[in-house]
């Protein structure tokens, strides 16, 4: 037993102790860089339930998470299906598809921002060639562009992780089904409809709960590209606490969001992995 | 059977378009390392560049501290990596092997780890290393990282371990064999494989990892590569796409190389926690 020692101080030093040196902290006025803090009770709670933004930052990060995972699983299905059939260099084309997953993100962020920069982009002089933008559009300058672009390189990035978990999927559907489809005179669509949608639904459901669970605590691909900017339009949960706690040095204040954010996402974790074992014992 | 053929030949159309826009951001930033500074700049945008040059590569080693950049992050990740694994090992060998109320509990308890947000965790652990004196030092970012490498490399490596059979093992031990000898001479190889993809997507895991690596380890001396790339862009007010291009082509170049050698175990690295291994 004592083979399990190793992970066991892992779980205690790296989650749970910060965890409660979380909750602590939230219930303090502090900086970063203080040694203690002052117990203040629940004013951070009450600081960010009246703070004018908070409504934005709530709609932001359900706009990122849901924009997200719609976009990844629903591409992510269609690349799939396309890619599960028989065709000359199938292998190369699945390989180069899935190519992005293991792209760092400052790289992504770099590249799409060099893209969609308002002088030199390569999009906005595409944009004006083919007549649908007349002006250079300064897509990360802009309130409403800003998080179509920050939602577009997560897409990109992490697609390839549905496109996968489906084709698997989709790998392990029984052929015969097909063949009696087709006895039965069934057209394409409702052998999609009939056999093929609801063998993968399972899968799309899984996939859906988990990059809902990731999307909703990315934070990265957000501070590198727009710093929660322009006026907080791509500001979200964890992106604002990075800057409380990093830019502003406001620990209490941070932690205490940090604590929502850390509720809502157990609840989403719990969620998961009960939908997940109950799926998985149907399977069997 | 005409009509399944055009069909069959839409699709493939479909397949190569996704493809190319796709890789299209990664072959951009290939032509735009190599571009001339003019070109890298000049607006209609040019796709091949008239001269080819390799001055942002030669520039980015001269300029900035890219070199020691490299070195902390191939240190910490393979660090991680050496880590992580021999820890997962064991975990995953004792939790299958003895099966209780207890290990089931553990085993619940690692997949609940993997779903919390790093950033949550983010303050205190800055807090924590600063009072062990960690802060600007490589030792602070391979402890931390195992926060996220461990339950995630416990996940792929509880389903190579779980799936083995265990009868050739108890077979070895009646033999004669210790508990420990049957498992390097049994366990070890049949799991190797999987191990050794479970290793690439850890070290895929560290070499990105930009959260805790921008608040441990600040100072230049300790910073990783992307960090420290992320640092280019902040430093001079308007940035030198070339350069930054340059910088993006080098950090990208090990992951894809690692990704190759894995391309066949793909599924199974991707789909941790999704579908059982």
């Amino acid at each position: 037993m004592f083979l399990l020692l190793p992970s066991i101080l892992i779980v205690l030093l790296l989650d749970f102790y910060p965890i409660i040196y979380s909750i602590v902290i939230s219930f303090q006025k502090r900086s970063l860089f203080d040694i203690s803090g002052v117990f203040t009770g629940f004013k951070n709670y009450f600081l960010i339930f009246t703070n004018p933004n908070f409504p934005t930052l709530l709609k932001n990060t359900l706009v990122w998470t849901l924009g997200t995972t719609f976009f990844e699983v629903s591409f992510g299905m269609i690349i799939a299906l396309l890619l599960n059939r028989d065709f000359k260099f199938r292998n190369l084309a699945r390989a180069l598809i899935i190519v992005p997953y293991a792209v760092p993100v400052i790289v992504s962020t770099l590249v799409w921002k060099y893209m969609f920069n308002d002088l030199i982009g390569l999009i906005n002089y595409i944009l004006q060639v083919l007549k649908i933008a007349s002006q250079p559009i300064a897509f990360l300058a802009s309130t409403t562009f800003a998080m179509m672009v920050v939602i577009l390189i997560n897409v990109w990035s992490f697609t390839p992780f549905a496109v996968i978990n489906t084709l698997s999927a989709l790998q392990n559907i029984n052929p015969e089904l097909y063949e009696a489809a087709k006895l039965d005179g069934a057209n394409p669509w409702q052998e999609f409809k009939n056999i093929t949608f609801p063998s993968i639904l399972p899968i799309l459901i899984i996939v859906s709960l988990l990059r809902t669970v990731w999307n909703f605590q990315k934070f990265e691909i957000i501070w590198l590209t727009t710093k929660g900017g322009p006026i907080n339009s791509t500001m979200t949960l964890p992106v604002w606490i990075y800057s409380q706690g990093f830019e502003s040095f406001n620990i209490g204040y941070a932690s205490s969001m940090a604590i929502l954010m850390f509720i809502i996402a157990i609840i989403f974790a719990i969620l998961y992995i009960n939908l997940f074992e109950r799926m998985e014992s149907r399977l069997q | 059977m005409e009509k399944s053929k055009t069909k069959h030949y839409i699709m493939n159309i479909m397949v190569w378009i996704v493809v190319i826009l796709t890789v299209f951001p990664l072959i951009w930033m290939i032509l735009s390392s190599i571009k001339q500074p003019e070109e890298v700049y000049s607006y209609p945008p040019i796709f091949f560049s008239k001269d080819p040059t390799l001055r942002h590569y030669i520039e980015l080693f001269k300029v900035t501290n890219f070199e020691k950049y490299f070195i902390n992050s191939t240190i910490v990740t393979f660090s991680t990596v050496v880590i992580t694994l021999f820890i997962v090992v064991m975990t995953c060998y004792t939790i299958t092997r003895f099966k209780s109320k207890g290990t089931n509990f553990l085993s619940k308890l690692y997949v609940l780890i993997y779903l919390l947000p790093q950033v949550v965790m983010v303050i205190p652990i800055f807090l924590m290393m600063k009072r062990f004196g960690l802060i600007n030092s490589l030792y602070s970012l391979i402890l931390t990282y195992l926060i996220f490498t461990f339950p995630y490399a416990f996940l792929l490596v509880r389903a190579y371990i779980g799936s083995i059979d265990q009868s050739m093992e108890e077979a070895a031990m009646i033999d004669g064999a210790s508990r420990i000898g049957a498992f390097i001479r049994i366990v070890l190889p049949i799991a190797a494989p999987g191990l050794i993809a479970t290793s690439i997507f850890v070290a895929i895991m560290c070499w990105n990892e930009y959260l805790f690596a921008s608040v441990l380890t600040p100072s230049e001396e300790f910073k990783t590569l992307i960090v420290g790339v992320a640092g280019l862009t902040e430093k001079t007010g308007i940035p030198s796409w070339g350069m930054l291009m340059a910088a993006s082509v080098i950090v990208v170049l090990p992951m894809i190389v690692f990704f190759m050698l894995i391309q066949r175990r793909m599924v199974i690295g991707l789909s941790a926690g999704a579908v059982k291994g």
